[in-house]
């Protein structure tokens, strides 16, 4: 009877053993992942809502200089189609006018588009790094980015910890962290 | 056994005794308690009544604990902010043990009532020195130099909810080959009614494409710097 009981003990004993032994395993060999929604938290990120302001305004500002040259360039349209004042240095006024006007569109369209592209740089250069700030501090091994073409077929809506990173790297961003 | 307990309470009593008579102390006068620098809590009332030697002050502003040293990393980039009280720059310019109150008073008229900061760029793989990283050739150099000696203080500034302040004081300590860092020295003036709790510090930085590099300055950490003890 009382070996009976003894050899219970130790079976509880070891089973118990077993159980602590693969839930440790199991625990360590876990990799924690979590996935992010990547378009919501770059139109979400502080730096990239202020730098898009400063492009508009470049931007604007220089919209205004081609819609006055275009102004411009159909008013003098207009007056070379009336016979009354059409004459050969109205013609290369006009000419002269609309390579000014091809030339600046260019120049404009070249600086907007490297302007948008160093700004994006800019973005991207502290979004990374925060991120991965993130995931070092809550010990994360994988952090997924999907932006609805295919990267993530399908994830448990708990591993989505977009609000989370949106609110860690605007913090991070004004240096309160 | 009774015996035993009462030994082991008389020996707390006396080392609670010896605790607080070695955390706190009177300074010359015997009125002002004068708590080690190094025990100071931040954010701690005892602060304002505080007056520490010129080392310690040093020591005290450049603890990250306290908040007037901070420190922010973007990829290869360390930036670090520096808030230097004035009593910090006064100690830093005596260089001694002790300073008079005549000095002090002289110093203090001399340096004005000037935010200061000392902001730093730390490039991990420059070379040897921060405006060579990975610049392309000899005419990117001279426009980095141009812009670090003339073009960049325009893109410093500290904002408050209801103000923007451009920075009025600065240089570009230019240390050629000797360091892989870049250090500007700035004055801004001071934000004379802080209306929230915190404001910011703002730097634009064009040269490595790293956005907006920001440091948000609790105003409670302002008001509780120690004083510089004089003589």
């Amino acid at each position: 009877m009382l070996n009976s009981i003894r050899s219970l003990r130790i079976a509880i004993i070891a089973l118990f053993c077993f159980t602590a032994f693969i839930l440790f395993y199991t625990l360590q060999t876990n990799t924690k992942t979590a996935y992010i929604n990547i378009t919501e938290v770059f139109n979400q990120f502080d730096l990239k809502k202020q730098l898009e302001k400063k492009y508009t305004v470049t931007k604007n500002a220089r919209d205004k200089v081609l819609d006055s040259l275009k102004f411009n360039l159909q008013m003098l349209n207009t007056k070379l189609s009336d016979p009354k004042f059409r004459n050969d240095t109205l013609l290369v006024y006009f000419n002269l006018k609309k390579e000014e006007f091809y030339q600046k569109n260019g120049e404009f369209e070249k600086d907007n588009q490297n302007y948008s592209t160093q700004l994006d740089s800019e973005v991207l250069s502290q979004l990374n790094q925060y991120i991965k700030d993130f995931g070092k501090e809550h010990k994360y091994d994988y952090i997924l980015g999907t932006d609805g073409n295919g990267s993530i077929m399908y994830a448990v809506d708990n591993k989505d910890i977009t609000k989370e990173i949106v609110e860690y790297i605007n913090l991070k961003y004004k240096g309160v962290k | 056994m009774r015996r035993f307990i009462y030994k082991v309470l008389c020996a707390g009593a006396c080392c609670g005794l010896y605790i607080s008579c070695t955390n706190v102390s009177l300074n010359e006068t015997g009125e002002t308690p004068v708590i080690p620098y190094d025990k100071i809590e931040p954010n701690s009332p005892a602060l304002k009544d505080n007056y520490i030697s010129p080392y310690e002050y040093v020591e005290w502003v450049k603890n990250p604990e306290h908040n007037l040293n901070r420190t922010k990393e973007i990829n290869e980039f360390t930036f670090t902010l520096l808030n230097k009280p004035l009593d910090y720059i006064i100690s830093i310019d005596q260089r001694k043990e002790s300073i008079t109150g005549s000095e002090y008073t002289k110093l203090k008229n001399e340096f004005g009532d000037l935010m200061y900061f000392d902001f730093t760029i730390e490039a991990a793989k420059a070379p040897t020195e921060l405006l060579k990283y990975k610049v392309s050739g000899e005419a990117e150099y001279q426009r980095r130099v141009t812009y670090f000696s003339y073009e960049m203080q325009k893109d410093f500034s500290l904002i408050d909810d209801l103000d923007t302040l451009p920075c009025i004081l600065f240089h570009y300590e230019r240390t050629y080959d000797i360091v892989p860092y870049g250090k500007v020295l700035l004055g801004f003036n001071p934000l004379k009614n802080i209306s929230g709790k915190t404001f910011e510090f703002m730097y634009h930085d064009k040269v490595f494409n790293n956005g907006y590099i920001k440091f948000t300055i609790r105003k409670s950490d302002l008001e509780n710097i120690p004083k510089l003890k004089t003589v």
